[in-house]
């Protein structure tokens, strides 16, 4: 032989080593959806994103005896863990998430009204697209990201008041508050939160984002953290859970954020 | 000799002519290509009148103005008429009126803040009033908006071309930072505001540079792909042809050594490109940077910010297509207005996506503000009749950002363009949301360049480009070590110091959509808002 | 008038190798030609009465046998295909081609974005023009069928094809009489003249075209001429034709086919012209070729010498049909592609050179027709075609007496046999050739004259005469 590095790649390929690695939605269902029939059935509808039957099949469980919480939590929740995990692998789209998010709400809203004294989740969040500024669309995928990881979200949705925000946060004590600004003349208002927030010794994070937005405007106040898009969001709000302040997560961000 | 000035201002520039009142012809041209004020779109326009004040805005705009109208070359004593077009916030900037209803959209805004909505209908004002240096009692005229969302530029944009003209079905779109955009059914129009961002205009692009003397304008498939370069007397000529695939030259052009940059309409071509070659997948390009010649390179994010531009331009034509309840099948007339809707080249465009695919006739139609206002100065009249077509469109106007319909196309567009959805699924996904589906582009489109340029007619006297617009904004920060790390943050070189004075050239500077001064000043005492007009004759 | 190759793109032929061009180019999905691997080519037709219908004859080129294709590509796990559809005559009609040029095109970028195989579909149309009716646009009253061919140009490029290619015809109504007739000026007339001058004509076309929208102007081929020669020429057996006069034939018709990258044409061109050896060491542009693994088509005596510099390496054409190994276009993909991989590995071990020169000296000394193609001596044929490059008639010349002389040098050392009859036809071919005038415009005359009754379908406006 008179090379000793051979690109055996460049003469034939193996096609069998190369797709073990690429997944199908069928593939990672085998793999991850519950083995219950009922759960299955429910899990199923999210995972193929059936917005029409969801509710039948929803109410077809809870009559035969699913538990409303463990339905929720094994089937519908389960489901869209494995839309996440096939969006992470870039085998669902965008507005395949915004779909199964959909139809796994609609799950939600039928079961939970079986949960004496409602359901709880991992915590809550306001979010909303800052006063004067219509453009919602990133905060609508976000709020569906966020949903979709397990979050309560309380979306108060666009051109909201500076002091709706404030009266909202009080009443409901979300550990998070975010808003959304398309605009840079509306940006201000996050900052405006956050110093309102602040006057009233609350300290949650306060959370700039939207196409206007960059970093060192949202760090440019206190308590301001930032997310560049939609799916920086969750990760970031479980590590508020875990113990994070808004500096903290201001130190760590691009470790957080990273290949997101 | 007497004289009238038409002028158009525009987010990325001022243009103005001089005309001859006797026979209406033009006698001299002049413009800038920076708007005056801190900023690159007109939100970084809104919010700086916002944060320091809508008089300074009006103030900076007005001494840019007049130096246009010196740069006009004819004795201004003599000026007896002026009219003006733009934008309704560049308009009501220029007029000194409030712009607060425009910065902020959404009812619970204007509530809070007590904002009415402005009347911008057609106005004759004593030119004097908004401060033009031209003889007391020369009237401006201004053109009428259509409704409070669609400006005078939009119905330059449909006045100027055939837009409103007989029956039929016809689309035209002013690409800028914002693209203005109205369909017309036999009469019923649509219309609708696309945030399409700066790329298209060079802008947030690593190497984008305006049009000038070494840019790359555009690339030419000669089987592989021929960079255009500028020359001195801006001519597109032959550079170097390239592999893109490879990144390998394949051979020499004129041009070889001479690239510094590209243009907006370079990279609609370089997108257009990547997507001929399959070289765009999952929101980045395949082969690394694309490289183009003399090191002038297209990365993956520059892509992504014009394809992002495109999908808002995208998803706005076919908004008002569905709300128009037409199909792509019928929408075969496509008006393409504004220096980038006429420079680019209309096919890469309709290939790309900016134009609907399935057009049979595409006209590039110039810089349609400066065109209506120049009519206005050669018969002031036409000022009635335009504020009588105003009135008569029976405009429907879709807001996107509230739009049901753009908001599902949008998210297929952010899905397609960045993370590598197939226009199968794309439509697939619209079928169920019950929206048609987007065909590819087929065929080729006459294109008709009625302009060979934006402006086509610049006057006996020539054309005047120049630069020393805009004002410079002062300041001593107490505090301030001289450290000057605001200055090398400075995206724009727009910042220096003499002393101990701050100094901010307002037409560079890229405003509060930046802010990188303030931002990273380490011992937090620059402060934007304590900058002054330091120009003695504001 | 269009570029023409003065010099050489090789400065030696020891330098020519497969795998490797002067100019590689690279297009559809993730398709590099050229640039240091060889690329499978599959050809493939339709069985008959599928063409009878729009809809059948779709599914036969796009569901059966693209798929089937695509599929033993991915089986067998070859990197690379390119995919070449040979329009039946029935593809003239639009509405019967455009469905299939859309429809693998559709196909092939599904697999691409699935499995990352690089693919590509070059589209070859027929050349169904008639030098009795006319050969250029607004001659043929009777059929029109040199509009007919433009729309032809016109349904591949719209319809998303990736190359463009023809196997044009100008020239045949001599190239028949001479092959007939064992005249060899009659084909250097009509192949290395006026086919010159037609294939100008139209390249120069569907060039432009291709330009327009962006499809590669891949070439074209002496089918018509060399390759009919050739085929009757047969093998060991048979001997209508003289292997001596094909392989002149073969010489002459380089400096036609040469006429396609003159007016743009970038490479990979068509498979079955053989001459291509002599036009890359010309042009350097990548070269598809075919030899042994076209069984399927035909039988030569070059099935391992066509390899020797081939970039893209072609099995001409398979009737879809069931064999014991799955259908037959899928078979004899096989067989090609693991032939390429053969080449490949070569040049990932460095032994390229070595394997060339395997392919090349098998076929070298059995006959004529594979000697004056063997690289050496095809790249001293095209030296002369570069010499005299600016002009039609004596560049063509060139190339045949230079392939004769080479012939007659071969068999005058003894390393290549001839049989008498093989010898008698070479001499009265160089003989004939060194005694021709100097110039196009006496050959015009002489030739004019000569085959007036001859050749009756001859008509001097097909050639812009």
């Amino acid at each position: 032989m008179s090379k000793t590095k051979i690109d055996y790649g460049a003469i034939l390929r193996r096609y069998d080593a190369e797709l073990e690695n690429v997944s199908t939605p069928e593939a990672i269902a085998a793999k991850m959806l519950p083995s219950d029939p009922h759960l299955k059935e429910v899990a199923s509808t999210v995972l193929y994103m059936k917005i029409r039957e969801v509710g039948p099949v929803v109410m077809k469980a809870l009559k035969e005896g699913v538990e409303p919480l463990i339905l929720i939590n094994k089937g519908l929740v389960a489901g869209m863990e494995i839309v996440s995990n096939l969006y992470a692998q870039h085998v669902y789209y965008l507005p395949e998430i915004m779909m199964a998010a959909k139809t796994m709400e609609i799950g939600i809203s039928i079961a939970e009204k079986q949960i004496p004294g409602g359901r709880t989740t991992k915590g809550k969040v306001i979010m909303h697209a800052v006063e004067g500024d219509p453009h919602d669309i990133g905060k609508n995928i976000a709020a569906v990201m966020m949903r979709s990881s397990g979050f309560t979200v309380l979306d108060l949705g666009k051109d909201v008041a500076v002091d709706t925000v404030i009266a909202t946060v009080k009443e409901e004590k979300p550990f998070m508050v975010s808003g959304t600004a398309l605009m840079t003349t509306t940006m201000t208002a996050c900052a405006a939160i956050a110093e309102k927030l602040k006057a009233a010794g609350i300290n949650i994070p306060v959370m700039a984002a939207g196409g206007a937005v960059h970093r060192d405007f949202a760090e440019s106040f206190d308590l301001g953290i930032y997310s560049e898009k939609a799916p920086q969001t969750p990760p970031i709000a479980d590590k508020i859970l875990a113990g994070y302040d808004w500096k903290k997560i201001r130190e760590n961000w691009d470790d957080i954020v990273e290949g997101i | 000799m007497e004289y009238g000035i038409s002028i158009d201002i525009g987010t990325s520039g001022i243009s103005s002519h001089a005309v001859d009142l006797s026979d209406g012809r033009i006698i001299s041209t002049a413009m800038t290509s920076r708007n005056p004020l801190p900023g690159a779109n007109v939100m970084d326009h809104l919010t700086f009148c916002i944060r320091y004040g809508e008089d300074l805005a009006h103030r900076i705009m007005m001494s840019a103005v007049n130096r246009v109208l010196e740069n006009l070359r004819v004795d201004l004593k003599d000026v007896r008429r002026v009219a003006i077009c733009g934008n309704p916030i560049q308009l009501s900037i220029f007029q000194g009126m409030g712009v607060d209803d425009l910065a902020f959209a959404g009812e619970t805004a204007h509530r809070v803040r007590g904002i009415k909505i402005r009347n911008r209908d057609s106005a004759e004002i004593p030119a004097t009033d908004v401060g033009l240096n031209v003889p007391d009692g020369t009237p401006l005229f201004v053109p009428p908006a259509i409704k409070h969302e669609i400006g005078a530029d939009a119905l330059a944009m449909m006045y100027k071309s055939n837009f409103l003209e007989g029956k039929g079905i016809r689309m035209v779109t002013d690409y800028g930072t914002n693209a203005e955009m109205a369909l017309n059914i036999d009469g019923e129009i649509y219309t609708g505001s696309a945030a399409a961002g700066p790329a298209m205009e060079g802008q947030s692009v690593e190497r984008g540079m305006l049009a000038s003397p070494g840019a790359i304008s555009d690339l030419e498939y000669e089987f592989q792909w021929r960079c255009m370069v500028l020359d001195d007397e801006m001519i597109p000529r032959p550079g170097d042809k390239i592999d893109l695939a490879t990144g390998s030259l394949i051979e020499e052009g004129d041009m070889h050594g001479k690239a510094v940059g590209i243009t907006g309409t370079g990279v609609v071509a370089a997108v257009a490109a990547a997507i001929h070659g399959n070289m765009w997948k999952k929101g980045r390009l395949t082969i690394g940077d694309m490289r183009l010649q003399d090191g002038v390179k297209i990365t993956s994010n520059d892509i992504s910010e014009t394809c992002k531009a495109i999908g808002a331009i995208r998803a706005g034509h076919f908004t008002l297509i569905e709300h128009a309840g037409i199909g792509f099948d019928d929408m075969k007339e496509m008006i393409m207005s504004g220096a980038s809707g006429t420079y680019v080249d209309a096919a890469k465009a309709r290939e790309v996506g900016m134009v609907p695919p399935l057009s049979r006739n595409i006209y590039q139609i110039g810089n349609t503000s400066l065109a209506m206002a120049t009519d206005i100065i050669r018969r002031p009249e036409l000022l009635d009749e335009l504020q009588g077509i105003a009135d008569s469109i029976r405009s429907n106007h879709v807001m996107f950002a509230t739009d049901k319909v753009f908001e599902e196309i949008y998210i297929q567009e952010l899905a397609y363009w960045e993370e590598g959805m197939t226009l199968e699924t794309y439509n697939r996904n619209l079928s169920t949301a019950g929206i048609q589906a987007l065909p590819r582009p087929k065929g080729m489109p006459n294109v008709h360049r009625i302009v060979v340029r934006d402006i086509p007619v610049f006057g006996d006297l020539g054309m005047h480009m120049f630069e020393d617009i805009g004002t410079e904004l002062t300041a001593e920060f107490e505090g301030c070590t001289l450290c000057h790390t605001c200055v090398d943050e400075c995206p724009e070189d727009a910042l220096q110091f003499r002393g101990r004075t701050a100094v901010v050239r307002t037409k560079d500077c890229l405003g509060t959509a930046c802010g990188r001064c303030q931002l990273k000043c380490p011992e937090k005492v620059f402060k934007y808002e304590e900058l002054r007009v330091s120009d003695t004759d504001l | 008038m269009a570029k023409r190759f003065t010099k050489m793109a090789y400065s030696s032929p020891e330098e020519m190798v497969f795998g490797h061009s002067k100019a590689p180019i690279s297009y559809g999905f993730g398709m590099k030609v050229g640039a240091g691997r060889v690329i499978p080519e599959l050809n493939y037709a339709p069985r008959p009465g599928t063409e009878k219908s729009v809809d059948r004859l779709r599914k036969e080129y796009v569901d059966y046998i693209s798929k089937d294709a695509l599929d033993r590509a991915l089986t067998l796990g070859f990197p690379d295909l390119q995919l070449e559809t040979e329009w039946v005559s029935q593809m003239a009609a639009p509405e019967m081609s455009a469905p299939i040029v859309s429809g693998q095109r559709d196909l092939v970028e599904k697999y691409h974005d699935k499995y990352g195989i690089n693919l590509a579909v070059r589209h070859t149309i027929p050349d169904q023009r008639e030098a009795g009716q006319g050969l250029r646009l607004g001659l043929d009253k009777e059929s029109a069928y040199p509009e007919r061919f433009m729309t032809c140009v016109d349904t591949v490029c719209e319809n998303g094809a990736d190359v463009l290619s023809v196997e044009s015809v100008g020239g045949k109504e001599f190239a028949d009489y001479a092959v007939t007739h064992g005249d060899i000026t009659a084909f250097l007339f009509g192949v290395g003249y006026l086919g010159s001058m037609d294939m100008e004509y139209i390249w120069k076309q569907m060039v432009s075209v291709a330009k327009k929208h962006k499809v590669i102007p891949g070439g074209d081929t002496n089918c018509s001429g060399a390759n009919v020669a050739m085929f009757m020429a047969g093998g060991m057996m048979d001997n209508d034709v003289q292997k001596t006069f094909s392989a002149v034939a073969r010489c002459i018709s380089a400096a036609r086919t040469l006429v396609a990258p003159e007016c743009g044409a970038t490479g990979p061109d068509k498979d079955c012209g053989y001459e291509g050896v002599i036009v890359k060491a010309i042009t350097g542009l990548p070269a598809a070729q075919e030899g042994k693994n076209c069984q399927c088509a035909h039988a030569d005596l070059q099935g391992n010498l066509m390899a020797q510099v081939t970039d893209m390496w072609s099995n001409e054409s398979v009737e879809y049909h069931p064999e014991f190994g799955g259908s037959s276009i899928q078979c004899w993909l096989g067989t090609l592609g693991y032939e390429v991989s053969l080449m490949n590995t070569a040049i990932q071990m460095g032994q390229e050179r070595t394997l060339r020169d395997l392919y090349m000296n098998s076929d070298r000394t059995r006959g004529p027709e594979g000697y004056v193609l063997a690289y050496d001596n095809a790249w001293k044929i095209g030296k002369v075609i570069a010499e005299y490059g600016d002009d039609y008639y004596l560049r063509a010349k060139a190339a045949g007496l230079t392939g004769a002389n080479i012939i007659m040098e071969g068999y005058d050392k003894k390393e290549l046999i001839l049989t008498s009859k093989q010898l008698l036809v070479l001499k009265k071919m160089i003989k004939e050739l060194e005694a021709l005038p100097d110039n196009e415009d006496s050959f015009y005359e002489y030739c004019a004259k000569k085959y007036k009754d001859e050749v009756p379908d001859f008509n001097p406006k097909n050639y812009g005469l």
